[in-house]
């Protein structure tokens, strides 16, 4: 290995540790945007403006690191070799956090109890497999670290697994909103619609940041 | 014997080709990403003038490796101390240790003096005083190249960061891929092919193997040389690439300086030690570089913290801390394992 490549896979390193504190943050964000979720469920408006309050300090913080992450890639004459990967991993994972924040400012628009138990029912749902989902991309990236490239590329295909189920379930909750839209007021039918679409976009985002991760990974070969 | 000698110098070959695939990229990847010089007349100069470099002063540092370090090589020392470079250099990368292919080839003869001592209880036989010299060359060279590079990127800054500027700069980074390239031939040819000019000298090898009379020295420098470059021509343009669009990010007067420091700097350790007593340094090319981009990025972000990465620049230090006991306790293996098989020297 030359120094050259030595060195800059010593700033890939640092630069996916301080990833990985961004990461848990927007982990952070998600279990929150879940929680509020549940709140909503159990009728719980201080759970909910609990969660929406960490969620927004979470987010903050989560933009923050990003910020800092990417300062810390624009500094020194030496950078890691896939610098734009690692920028564009960032970027997409700060896109995860946005949607969660996204879908509890539009839950608690919505009315209590105006939304039925049959259509949250599945927004929860959907939320836990984004929450696990996220997970699994924090493996990936403590993997990547340090280098075991196999279990990078089976967890990122563990995360594609979560997003086509969180696709069917969007299915069902759709099923269920549209039973809901022909009875309910148009503005609650709409915010139903976008908490199913905005779930499902958090979860679109978790693949593309596998699909970073999966790349990183094979760049390295 | 003559099948140890060819075994040796296959050795040579491959050490060769290793350092040319990995190398070139020290002399020619900054320039070329910076955008100051173009990559075929950047190649072309660096062979041109690598082989002269070999051809010409070649013998500065082959000297210190074959007759420096110990007194007098014999063949097993040498294929002894080239089995120990290559195992340390592919070990290492197999660790992930940024290793010098120069701190290793040179603390495989050091392995190998060791060996002798052992042998026959002579100190003598291993010079203490050469020795001292290499190390204090091995710490202050990257460091002359840091202070080189700083005051060298600011002075060019000044000079030549206006539109007529521009054209200087590509006609200089020309000269310096050529000197830089000259400096490399004169310093890292010895690392493959030094260890032999002991073994050679007085065998009339290029009689016999090609029919013409030449200097054995200027034969093996010619030989080493001819395998760099075809090292870094078949396989160097990876790291090339990857190191001059991928990692470094240097302007065109960044890579013209990271040329220039790192050219004069191994060029003075080749020249004049060997001028002052005998012996021309083998110092690391690839430090010399790295310490000029670390001193290139001082001098542009006006800040120590954000041009040295100070665990790179301690991480660097160990692995040549661990070069040396490494390289040199394989070497001294490998020579009482060779002498054990071959039955000693000729």
């Amino acid at each position: 290995m030359t120094t050259w490549i030595w060195f800059s896979r010593l700033r890939e390193r640092e630069t996916l540790t301080l990833y990985l504190e961004h990461a848990k943050l927007v982990l952070g964000v998600l279990e929150q945007a879940h929680r509020a979720l549940q709140a909503y469920v159990n009728n719980d408006k201080q759970a909910l403006e609990s969660s929406w309050s960490e969620v927004f300090r979470l987010e903050r913080e989560a933009d923050n690191m990003k910020r800092k992450i990417l300062a810390e890639l624009a500094t020194g004459s030496v950078h890691p070799i896939d610098r734009e990967e690692l920028i564009r991993l960032i970027l997409v994972s700060d896109d995860v956090a946005s949607r969660a924040k996204a879908w509890v400012r539009r839950l608690r628009l919505a009315v209590y109890n105006s939304i039925p138990r049959s259509v949250i029912g599945h927004l929860v749902k959907m939320a836990s497999s984004v929450v696990e989902a996220y997970k699994l991309v924090i493996e990936a990236a403590s993997k990547l670290i340090t280098g075991d490239k196999k279990s990078v590329l089976e967890l990122c295909n563990k995360i594609e697994f979560y997003e086509e189920e969180i696709d069917d379930l969007r299915i069902s909750a759709l099923e269920e909103v549209y039973k809901y839209c022909d009875l309910a007021k148009t503005s609650m039918c709409i915010l139903a619609k976008e908490i199913v679409d905005l779930i499902e976009d958090a979860a679109d985002k978790c693949e593309d940041v596998a699909d970073v991760l999966r790349s990183i990974a094979l760049l390295r070969a | 014997m003559e099948y140890l000698l060819i075994l040796g110098l296959a050795l040579a070959a491959l050490y060769a080709w290793g350092i040319g695939a990995n190398d070139m990229a020290n002399i020619i990847a900054t320039p070329i990403g910076g955008g100051a010089i173009k990559r075929k007349l950047a190649v072309q100069l660096y062979v041109t003038f690598l082989v002269l470099g070999a051809l010409l002063q070649g013998h500065m540092v082959m000297k210190t490796l074959g007759k420096g370090v110990v007194k007098q090589l014999d063949l097993v020392g040498a294929v002894a101390s080239s089995l120990a470079a290559i195992t340390w250099v592919y070990l290492a990368s197999l660790l992930g240790l940024p290793v010098s292919t120069s701190l290793s080839a040179t603390s495989g003869v050091i392995g190998v003096g060791l060996a002798y001592v052992v042998e026959t209880g002579d100190w003598g036989l291993l010079n203490l005083g050469v020795i001292n010299k290499i190390i204090v060359s091995w710490v202050a060279s990257p460091i002359l190249s840091m202070i080189t590079a700083m005051w060298l990127y600011l002075l060019l800054r000044r000079f030549l960061s206006t539109s007529r500027g521009e054209r200087a700069v590509r006609a200089l980074t020309a000269i310096a891929v050529a000197w830089d390239g000259y400096s490399f031939g004169t310093n890292d040819v010895a690392n493959a092919t030094g260890v032999y000019i002991a073994v050679v000298g007085g065998t009339a090898l290029a009689q016999r193997v090609l029919g013409v009379n030449i200097n054995e020295t200027l034969l093996l420098a010619l030989y080493g040389a001819v395998f760099i470059a075809l090292g870094g021509a078949v396989m160097g343009w990876r790291v090339v690439n990857t190191v001059g669009y991928k990692i470094t990010r240097l302007d065109p007067i960044g890579g013209l300086t990271e040329a220039l420091s790192s050219a004069l700097i191994v060029w003075f350790f080749t020249t004049i030690p060997y001028m002052i007593f005998g012996y021309g340094i083998p110092i690391s090319t690839t430090y010399a570089s790295v310490a000029a981009v670390f001193g290139i990025g001082i001098a542009k972000f006006r800040s120590l913290q954000r041009g040295v990465n100070v665990k790179v620049a301690l991480l660097i230090v160990l692995s040549w801390i661990l070069t040396l006991p490494v390289a040199a306790t394989l070497g001294l293996l490998y020579y009482f394992t060779l002498t054990y098989l071959v039955g000693g020297a000729p």
